[in-house]
């Protein structure tokens, strides 16, 4: 019990920690704000329900006025926007990937942690924020395809990352890798 | 750690959170329904007003809130334009911005506190369900104590990293942070069972 909430909330303070980073520098040079990453890695380490809990904890603080987006914003009017559908869906893509880490086994962690996040973070995420966003602000499929295709990339090379780091605190730490416990 | 919300002690502080959120969840709701550009503007014109009350700080906190906002605006605009619908692109963006006007004005005049004790007293009901919100208050408390400390440590780890040659901060102190976290997560853990644990 006292093992899970901390491993939550620490979770939650990591994803607003990704956030506020100045951008993080990539192999190619391009830079990224590794909030999203954070969500992946929430899934991908804690599993489907405490994920997704610290994702929700997270995005409690952000609503009640705590500065902890990416860019130093929060409070109620973040969640307002057409864009919100990805802090809604926030939750789910955790979800979703952590049930993914839960259900399988006998592959390499690393690589399992990279197809869990591309199935929560990417499929799952845009899932939501797509249809939200064409409703939000009255655009068609390809107009809201066309206004979020320039995150992709970014967040593709983020899954890979998502499963190195994953990978990588198994070897170190495999207790602490609670969705594989 | 800071919150957004703004000093004061003006009338809007003075009301109650609860109230507040109440009113603000009714509008939204509302807004939804309000299809005419005139009325629109009425309302966004409202949402200006009661920045004003607050005076020209608050008018300058509000703009710099919204400020993420415009390009979204500028995007969501740019697609109606292309397809010469400026009327429904125009209704968009009006209410856009007063629903987020009016939710960062909530935000600016609530303190973080009180905000928490309604959080927390919304989720009362869950307790019957068997969910522990004691537990959610603690992990509340955690998380904000928490974010600074790994924040130093982060910027630690990419002092370090620059020391061994490296350039910016690059996704490879993510790991270690990591470790480190957990390790102490672990710590926390052990000694909130010896206090007596979560109940």
């Amino acid at each position: 019990m006292e093992r899970n909430v901390v491993y939550i909330a620490v979770f939650a303070a990591l994803i607003a920690v990704l956030g506020l980073l100045p951008k993080l520098t990539l192999i190619s040079g391009i830079p990224i704000t590794a909030q999203s990453l954070g969500i992946m890695l929430c899934g991908t380490i804690l599993g489907a329900k405490r994920g997704a809990l610290a994702v929700l904890l997270f995005l409690a603080l952000v609503a009640l006025g705590l500065p902890l987006l990416a860019g130093g914003r929060g409070g109620l009017g973040v969640f307002t926007t057409p864009w919100a559908g990805f802090l809604f869906g926030f939750p789910v893509a955790a979800f979703v990937a952590g049930l993914m880490m839960e259900r399988t086994s006998g592959m390499n962690v690393g690589v399992l942690a990279t197809i869990a996040a591309i199935l929560g973070g990417i499929v799952t995420l845009y899932a939501i924020a797509i249809p939200y966003y064409m409703v939000g602000a009255d655009v068609d499929l390809w107009a809201a395809m066309v206004t979020m295709s320039p995150f992709m990339p970014g967040d593709l090379i983020k899954t890979v990352l998502a499963g190195v780091i994953t990978g990588g605190l198994y070897r170190a730490r495999p207790d602490a890798v609670l969705s594989r416990a | 750690m800071l919150a957004i919300s703004l000093a004061g002690t003006s009338w809007a502080h003075g009301m109650r959170v609860g109230a507040k959120l109440a009113a603000l969840a009714l509008v939204s709701i509302s807004l939804f329904w309000v299809d005419s550009p005139l009325l629109l503007i009425l309302v966004l014109g409202c949402v200006v007003a009661l920045y004003a009350t607050l005076g020209a700080g608050a008018l300058r906190q509000g703009v710099i809130l919204m400020r993420p906002i415009f390009w979204v605006v500028a995007i969501i605009m740019a697609f109606h334009a292309v397809r010469g619908e400026f009327g429904s692109g125009g209704v968009i963006i009006l209410r856009l911005l007063a629903l987020v006007g009016l939710a960062n004005f909530v935000t600016l005049t609530s303190r973080l506190t009180d905000m928490i004790d309604v959080f927390l007293w919304m989720l009362t009901p869950l307790k019957h369900l068997g969910v522990n919100t004691g537990a959610i208050g603690l992990a509340l408390g955690m998380v904000m104590r928490f974010t600074p400390v790994f924040i130093a440590r982060a910027k630690q780890l990419g002092q370090s990293w620059r020391a061994r040659g490296g350039t910016k901060i690059s996704w490879r102190i993510i790991l270690p942070l990591f470790i480190t976290v957990v390790d102490d997560a672990d710590h926390v853990a052990e000694s909130l069972r010896a206090r007596g644990g979560v109940k």
